[in-house]
């Protein structure tokens, strides 16, 4: 089995959040909600389903709510990104690519250090590859998603407290290792 | 602690939201006289039992939805969206 690894990402690439128009109720909203999810389908290859990450092609789509998006790319910079999706018309966008620090954690006990300071259940049962969620760990806000059965996951955490969230973990994984988290 | 479903994102631990108060009061129009605005600012329902309010998932999905609770026990007896009826709740 893999030990657990827990390391910052290097090149966490661009991310842009997107609010799609059409908010709100009635025939005029939801027609322009239908044209901005289809602008951001052809523009992106595909849309996540609720509390879903879509992968295509060096993008991750990443569902933040019903009227939200994250779209990490390794395929261009930030400003470049913004601009492909500003193109499509589909609403509000902004790049966030310095908004962010990444962590990767995985391997063996990766679901012991979430379940340590992370109230939701990442069983596989209940959250597998593709999954995501906004909540919190440690008292700190993060987006976590998973991206391979190993498992390993993603966590997004604000600059300000990422070096607080990664003594967390390092804390947490020793206890792990001592058996006091079995 | 309240564990509490949002609708979008599932069941998540209070301190993931905020509170907002009565649901489903009904905005007055801007000809109400001032005794129909004062109701509307001021005055709350205050059962010993089923509560509809708001509540927020402010550290996750930042929508707003309505939550049925037991003011008597703190029981969170369902929980709906914003555009769903009260008994869609669950
Ligand atoms: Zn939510």
């Amino acid at each position: 089995m893999a030990r657990l690894r827990f390391e910052p990402v290097r090149d966490l690439g661009a991310l842009t959040a997107v609010r799609p128009a059409g908010r709100g109720q009635g025939p005029e909203a939801s027609g322009a909600r239908a044209r901005a999810l289809g602008g951001l389908v052809a523009a992106l290859g595909a849309l996540p389903g609720e509390n879903r990450v879509a992968s295509v092609s060096g993008r991750e789509v990443l569902w933040l709510g019903p009227d939200e998006f994250l779209i990490a790319s390794s395929l261009e910079n930030g400003s470049d990104l913004e601009q492909v999706l500003r193109a499509t018309g589909a609403g509000a966008v902004i790049d966030l690519s310095s908004n962010w620090v990444g962590f990767d954690l995985a391997g063996d006990g990766a679901r012991a250090v979430l379940a340590s300071g992370c109230s939701i259940d990442f069983h596989p049962r209940s959250f597998g590859v593709g999954s995501i969620a906004q909540t919190s760990m440690a008292r700190v806000p993060i987006t976590i998603w998973q991206r391979s059965p190993e498992p390993s996951y993603r966590i997004l955490v604000r600059p300000s407290l990422a070096s607080y969230l990664a003594a967390w973990v390092a804390d947490a994984a020793g206890s792990l290792e001592a058996g006091s988290l079995e | 602690m309240l564990q509490i479903r949002c609708p979008w994102c599932g069941p998540r631990d209070e301190p993931e939201f905020r509170y907002g108060g009565e649901a489903h009061l009904r905005f007055p129009g801007n000809e109400a006289d001032p005794a129909a605005w004062a109701r509307f600012l001021y005055y709350r329902d205050n059962p010993a039992g089923a509560y509809r309010e708001r509540w927020v998932h402010t550290a996750g999905c930042r929508q707003w939805f309505h939550v049925i609770r037991d003011t008597t026990s703190h029981r969170i007896l369902g929980s709906y969206r914003l555009d769903e009826p009260p008994e869609r709740a669950r």
